[in-house]
C-alpha cells in the first residue's frame, strides 16, 4: 500500500510537469510529421509508369513491318506506350540523346535485325520495352521457321488469339513501412529513451529537496521507495507513449500491425529500460549536471545505432556489429518485424535485452541506495 | 514511563566520532530541548532515532522497544519535522499531507480525517487545495509540521522548525508545540533560538563534540553556574581583540562574549574583580555607558559549557 502511495505521487508529479509532457508527447508527434514528410520519397515503393514514349523506324521487309505494327498496337493497349514512327534513323538517335523518348527501335531488313537504343534516364521504361521487343522477335522467328518447315501448321498458329507480350501476374505485395509508419515507430522508441530523464530527476529531486530522507524516516524501506519511484515513472511513461501511439494511429493513419499487444509489450520493456537507466545513473553519478549530461549524450548514440534517426538496414561491416549493442536496434527491429512480417523471432530477445539492462541498472540503484548516507 | 531511551549510543564516520556514548532518557509528555553548536552531533543523534542512520554501538528504544529490531513500530510512533522543508511544491497542501500520512499506512476515511485535522491544527485548512509554491516560509514550515503529525505519532522530533520565518509564524509554531504536548505528544525540540528553548522545554540536553555535556531542567542547568556572576558592560567604542585579551587576563574572568559594544563577562563569584575591569576601561580612555549584573541565563550556561555561542 505504501508503494502505491509513492507510485501515485510520482504519477501526479510527472503528469503535471508541463515541460516533460511537451518533451515526451508533443516532440515525437511533431518529429513524426516533419521527418515523415521530409523523407517520404526515401520510403516510396511504387513505380509509376506514365508517358512512355518510343520512337521507331522500320526499313524494308513488309512481313516484319506488318508484324511489328500489330505488336506495337498490342503494347500500346497493354501498357499505354506511345509509338511514333520516323523514317530517319539519325533523327531517332538524336531524339534519344535529347531525352525526348525512352528508346528508339530500329528494324532493318538486310540483315533482318531489331536494334533497341535506350535512354539511360528512362532506364526502367526502356528495359520494359526492350524485354517486350525480345518476346516479339522470338515469336516472329518461331513463326517464320514454322512457315518454312511446316506451312500447313501455320494457319492454326495464326488463328490462335493474340499473345500477351507482358504477362501480368498478381502476387500479394509485402507490406512495407511508409515514412510516417517508420518515424512513428522510431520516434516513439527514441523518446521513450528520454524517459530515463524522468527516472533520473525523480531520484535527484528527492535527494536535493530532502524529501527522500523524509520518506525514509517513515516505515518505507529503501527498496520500497526505489520500486515505487520506478513504477510511478513507468506508469507515466506508458501513458505518454500511449498518447503518441494513439495520436499517430488516428491522425496519421500509422499502421501498428495486427498484434498491438505484442508491440505494446516491447514498448513496455523499453520503458522499463529507460526508467531504470535514469535511476541507475542518478545513483552512479552524484553531480546532477554531469548525470543529466551523461544521459543526454548516451541517448542520441543509442538512438543512432538503433536506427532512430535514419534507417541503418543497408549498413554492413563493423558498424552492423556495433548497432547490435544498441537495445533500441533490437526494439525497433522487433517492432518492425512484428508489424510488417508477423515475425516474432526477435520479439523475445528484444524484450529480454531491455529487461536485462533494466535489471542491471536497478540492481546498481538498489545497491547504491542502501549505501547512500543521509 | 520513558518514550525514548538512548544507552551508550555511538556513531562514527571514519575516524570522526559524531556521537560519543550518548545516554538520554525522555519521559512521555516532555518537551525536551536538544542544544548544541553546529557539528555537536545533534543531527546524527536525531537521524539515528528516526532510523536514517545505523547505530554503531549502544541501543535506542522507543516505547521500550529496540528501534533496530522494531523499525516499523518505532517509525510509526515517531514524527519528524526536518530542518530542511521536505514538501512537494507540485502537490497540493492536502496531497502532501495525505501522501506522507499514507506512508504510515493510514488509508480511506481515517486518512482523510487525519489529514483534515492536521491542516486544521496548523491553520492551513483554507489552503488545502493550494500549491505550496506560493506559500511564505512560515506557511511551508507549518505544512512541514502538518506532514509530521497527521499519523498521530507519540514522539515528535522538531529539528529547528522556526528557522527563517516571521515572528508571527514562529509564535504560531511555538503555540502548536505546546498544544501538541498538551494533547499527549512528547517532543524533542532543537533550535538556535535559546529564548524558544527556555520558553517551551521542560528539560534540556546540551551536546558538544558528540557528547551530552549537560542535562537537566532550565533551573538545574542555570544552577551549574551558581559559582559565577555575569556582568554586562557597554562602552562607547568598539572592542578590539587586544582589549578582549587584556580583560581575559584579569584574575577571576571565566568567560567572555562580545556583542557590538557590549561585553558579557562571566566571573568567579568568590573573586571581586569588577573594580579591576572598570579600571582597565577608564585607564584606556573608554567611556562606560552602563554596567549591569545579572543572574546567568541559558545562553550563558551554553557559552560557559561549550565555549561557543549557540548561533556560532
Amino acid at each position: 500500500m505504501r508503494i502505491i502511495h509513492i507510485i501515485l505521487k510520482e504519477f501526479k508529479q510527472n503528469i503535471r510537469d508541463f515541460k516533460a509532457n511537451i518533451m515526451m508527447v508533443l516532440f515525437p508527434i511533431v518529429l513524426i510529421v516533419i521527418l515523415g514528410t521530409a523523407f517520404s520519397g526515401v520510403f516510396s515503393n511504387d513505380i509509376v509508369l506514365d508517358d512512355i514514349r518510343v520512337l521507331y523506324s522500320v526499313q524494308g521487309d513488309p512481313a516484319l513491318t506488318e508484324s511489328f505494327h500489330s505488336f506495337q498496337e498490342e503494347l500500346q493497349k497493354q501498357l499505354g506506350i506511345t509509338f511514333t514512327e520516323t523514317t530517319n534513323p539519325e533523327e531517332g538517335l538524336s531524339s534519344i540523346r535529347n531525352d525526348r523518348y525512352s528508346c528508339f527501335i530500329l528494324l532493318t531488313s538486310a540483315p533482318p535485325e531489331i536494334h533497341v537504343y535506350k535512354n539511360a534516364r528512362f532506364n526502367f521504361e526502356a528495359n520494359l520495352v526492350e524485354s517486350s521487343v525480345k518476346v516479339f522477335a522470338a515469336r516472329y522467328d518461331a513463326v517464320k521457321l514454322i512457315a518454312q518447315t511446316n506451312p500447313s501448321a501455320l494457319a492454326g498458329i495464326m488463328a490462335s488469339p493474340e499473345e500477351d507480350y507482358v504477362q501480368s501476374e498478381s502476387i500479394d505485395k509485402k507490406r512495407e513501412p511508409g515514412s510516417l509508419d517508420y518515424y512513428a515507430v522510431t520516434m516513439l522508441t527514441l523518446f521513450l529513451l528520454y524517459a530515463s530523464l524522468t527516472g533520473f530527476w525523480s531520484v535527484k529531486n528527492e535527494q536535493n529537496f530532502k524529501t527522500g530522507n523524509r520518506i525514509l524516516s517513515s516505515p518505507v524501506t529503501k527498496i520500497e521507495l526505489l520500486t515505487g519511484k520506478t513504477l510511478g515513472g513507468l506508469l507515466v511513461t506508458i501513458v505518454q507513449a500511449a498518447v503518441v501511439l494513439l495520436f499517430s494511429s488516428l491522425f496519421f493513419k500509422v499502421y501498428w500491425g495486427s498484434d498491438l499487444l505484442s508491440v505494446l509489450l516491447i514498448i513496455f520493456s523499453e520503458a522499463v529500460l529507460a526508467i531504470s537507466l535514469g535511476t541507475g545513473i542518478a545513483y552512479l553519478i552524484r553531480n546532477d549536471g554531469t548525470g543529466a549530461a551523461c544521459l543526454n549524450v548516451l541517448i542520441p548514440i543509442i538512438a543512432f545505432l538503433g536506427g532512430g534517426y535514419v534507417p541503418l538496414s543497408s549498413l554492413n561491416g563493423p558498424l552492423t556489429a556495433i548497432t547490435a549493442l544498441s537495445p533500441l536496434k533490437w526494439t525497433n527491429e522487433a517492432i518492425f518485424r512484428l508489424i510488417y512480417d508477423q515475425d516474432y523471432t526477435i520479439m523475445l530477445p528484444a524484450i529480454l535485452i531491455n529487461l536485462a539492462v533494466a535489471a542491471t541498472f536497478l540492481m546498481v540503484s538498489a545497491f547504491l541506495s542502501r549505501k547512500e548516507a543521509v | 514511563m520513558s518514550i525514548l531511551v538512548m544507552e551508550n549510543v555511538t556513531k562514527k564516520f571514519g575516524d570522526v566520532i559524531a556521537v560519543d556514548n550518548m545516554n538520554i532518557s525522555i519521559a512521555q509528555g516532555e518537551i525536551f530541548g536538544l542544544l548544541g553548536p553546529n557539528g555537536a552531533g545533534k543531527s546524527t543523534a536525531i537521524n539515528m532515532i528516526i532510523g536514517l542512520l545505523s547505530i554503531d554501538k549502544g541501543t535506542i528504544s522507543i516505547l521500550n522497544k529496540d528501534t533496530k529490531r522494531n523499525k516499523a513500530f518505532s517509525k510509526k510512533n515517531t514524527g519528524i519535522v526536518p530542518q530542511d522543508i521536505a514538501i512537494y511544491e507540485d502537490l497540493t497542501t492536502l496531497e502532501n499531507v495525505k501522501f506522507f500520512a499514507g506512508l504510515y499506512d493510514l488509508r480511506g476515511d481515517e486518512l482523510n480525517k487525519a489529514a483534515a485535522e492536521a491542516l486544521e491544527f496548523t491553520g492551513l485548512s483554507d489552503k488545502a487545495n493550494s500549491y505550496p509554491k506560493s506559500f511564505s516560509g512560515g506557511m511551508k514550515r507549518r505544512l512541514n509540521i502538518a506532514c509530521a503529525i497527521t499519523h498521530k505519532p507519540k514522539l515528535i522530533i522538531m529539528d529547528e522548525p522556526t528557522v527563517g520565518i516571521d515572528p508571527q509564524s514562529r509564535n504560531h509554531i511555538l503555540q502548536s508545540v505546546k498544544k501538541l504536548n498538551q494533547m499527549g505528544c512528547t517532543i524533542i525540540y532543537t533550535s538556535h533560538y535559546m529564548e524558544e528553548v527556555e520558553e517551551i522545554c521542560s528539560r534540556i540536553a546540551i551536546m558538544d563534540h558528540g557528547k551530552v555535556i549537560a542535562l537537566g531542567s532550565k533551573e538545574e542547568l542555570k544552577a551549574l553556574l551558581t559559582d559565577s556572576n555575569i556582568v554586562w558592560i557597554t562602552v562607547n567604542d568598539s572592542i578590539t581583540k587586544a582589549v578582549e585579551d587584556k580583560i581575559r587576563e584579569i584574575p577571576g574572568v571565566l568567560q567572555m562574549d562580545i556583542e557590538e559594544n557590549t561585553l558579557k563577562i562571566s566571573t568567579a563569584k568568590e573573586v571581586h574583580n569588577l573594580d579591576k575591569i572598570i579600571c582597565y576601561f577608564t585607564e584606556n580612555k573608554f567611556s562606560i555607558k552602563s554596567v549591569e549584573s545579572r543572574t546567568p541565563d541559558l545562553e550563558t550556561v551554553f557559552l560557559s559549557l561549550t565555549g561557543r555561542s549557540l548561533r556560532d
